[in-house]
């Protein structure tokens, strides 16, 4: 219960950051990614359900947010989320550049999708310009934003296994 | 760790029923569209009181970083620009002589347009897409305010966008920039109508794409481009930006542009909105009536003058039949613009209305019944 808690307030700060704060940070017109950072850490840390539960929650907030219509964006984290769950057996906590890796992987994945989904459908094919415009920006972006924002996270995890373990007892 | 040793359903599962999930919500999100905006605005009035704190301390930061920085340059425009208002209030003078002249003649055209002032609300930005591929912002004023779907917003003495979702207390808005943006628009000093289409992998470079433009006409850098009279969703004669860059199309049918818009969306903070739709709102003005004719045929009479005395209404009525006979002038003017497309090809024509109606079905689905 409290895990839910938490993981259901610290979803809502991500976004909120993201929609707000963060255009304030601007780095080349982009926004760094935190609700994909949040789906890729728990995924990593808690495993596949976790991930894609996480993952799902984040992508609706987007889509009742900023979307025409319900669904895309909350597969599209799903899916990631639950694809980083596969990597949960070859997580330690000490690693950073596994995150690194997937970070980068998703994000590049993430925008795909949405290029994808919502743009080549609309014919609109210069890839390249998105791909320099938004996709690269945002990974390096994101990528700055994971060193600081998993870890965080990471201690937040940490200490949420502390407390149940502690209430077992 | 127990959460492994419990019995529990297995992920492979919970991820194809949420996707199934996921599937049922897009369809049902399409088809009862007004039942999911009581889901939306329930979200938003939790969510957006809170962006609307978090958008304050961050606003209080970025003004203090940039307030340095644009003290010294606001110094340097000062001098400039109170020069600048000397040459202007020479030219002012020399403007309203020509202005009562103009008025002058048309009176005796009896073409004289009645003042347009809209109704206006001032509002402020607090969250913008959280996605780097859309651009959708939200405001901090809504239906409370009088805000309805449809309601365009200006910043900066041009035009933004265009109200697309409302609830208490916030506004969803769709810039002009965003890629499902379509705006019909014409340009000064040519006749014919355009479309203004939103490009997220130009306006980085400042600019978004004029197409459509009538091949036939001349067009010099710098020409200002105007929401024309017969979108049914912005109101005419709003300032969309300046025209650059006119090329002829591959197909030689019609000519593309560059459109350098007016507001700078990189740092929108304070907008206004217009109160008055296109739907409801009504003048006597020529251009008015051309839409009119075209989309509505029953002319309301504007509900100010509803107000005042009977024989204002029996003017306004007449002065709309007196300016029918010149709408019916004006459209048999569009039709001769039209017929030289006919010339040169259907293509064209039926593309432009295509479009506008793409622009429509976008603001459809984005937005609500009205």
């Amino acid at each position: 219960m409290k895990r839910c808690i938490t993981i259901g307030i610290i979803i809502i700060i991500s976004f909120l950051f993201q929609s707000t704060l963060f255009h304030y940070m601007e780095l080349a017109g982009v926004v760094p990614n935190l609700l994909l950072i949040v789906t890729m850490s728990f995924g990593l840390m808690r495993g596949r359900k976790e991930g894609l539960l996480v993952g799902f929650f984040s992508g609706l907030l987007v889509d009742i947010f900023f979307g025409s219509v319900l669904g895309p964006f909350s597969f599209i984290y799903m899916t990631l989320g639950y694809t980083n769950g596969f990597f949960h057996r070859i997580y330690y906590v000490e690693d950073v550049l596994l995150p690194m890796f997937m970070i980068t992987v998703n994000d590049f994945v993430f925008n795909i999708m949405v290029y994808f989904v919502y743009f080549m459908l609309k014919n609109k094919l210069q890839f390249s310009d998105y791909l320099y415009e938004i996709i690269l920006p945002e990974m390096i972006y994101t990528i700055l934003i994971t060193l600081f924002f998993y870890k965080i996270l990471v201690r937040i995890n940490l200490h949420l296994k502390r407390v149940k373990e502690a209430d077992k007892i | 760790m127990n959460f492994h040793d419990r019995k529990v359903i297995p992920p492979k599962y919970i991820y194809l029923f949420l996707t199934l999930v996921c599937i049922i919500l897009l369809i049902l999100s399409i088809i009862f569209e007004s039942k999911f905006s009581v889901l939306k605005s329930v979200t938003s009035a939790l969510i957006t009181p809170m962006q609307s704190g978090v958008n304050t301390v961050g606003y209080s930061i970025h003004n203090t970083v940039t307030e340095t920085k644009e003290k010294n340059e606001l110094i340097k425009d000062n001098k400039e620009l109170t020069q600048k208002i000397e040459e202007y209030r020479a030219k002012i003078k020399e403007y309203e002589q020509e202005k009562y002249e103009l008025e002058r003649l048309q009176e005796l055209l009896e073409l004289k347009e009645l003042y347009v002032d809209y109704n206006t609300v001032g509002a402020r930005v607090i969250a913008t897409d959280s996605t780097n591929w859309f651009y959708t912002f939200m405001i901090d004023k809504g239906t409370e305010s009088g805000i309805k779907v449809g309601c365009n917003i200006l910043a900066n003495g041009g035009l933004a966008g265009i109200v697309v979702e409302t609830g208490k207390g916030y506004s969803k808005v769709r810039s002009i920039i965003d890629d499902s943006s379509n705006i019909s628009a014409s340009i000064s000093g040519a006749e014919s109508l355009c479309t203004v289409t939103g490009d997220i992998s130009t306006v980085r470079d400042g600019y978004i794409h004029v197409n459509y433009i009538n091949k036939a006409d001349t067009i010099e850098d710098g020409a200002e481009i105007v929401t024309s009279h017969v979108s049914n969703k912005f109101l005419p004669g709003l300032l969309i930006g300046y025209i650059s860059d006119v090329e002829m199309d591959s197909n030689n049918l019609t000519q593309s542009a560059k459109c350098i818009p007016i507001v700078d969306f990189t740092n929108l903070q304070e907008v206004i909105v217009i109160l008055d739709t296109k739907t409801t709102y009504r003048t006597n003005s020529k251009n008015k009536n051309i839409y009119d004719s075209v989309n509505t045929p029953n002319i309301q009479v504007p509900e100010d003058e509803t107000v005042d005395t009977d024989e204002k209404t029996s003017d306004s009525e007449e002065d709309n039949s007196d300016s029918d006979s010149d709408n019916n002038e004006s459209n048999d003017r569009l039709n001769d613009t039209s017929d030289n497309d006919d010339e040169t090809g259907n293509t064209d024509n039926n593309d432009n209305n295509d479009n506008t109606d793409n622009n429509d079905d976008a603001q459809n689905d984005n937005g609500n019944n009205e």
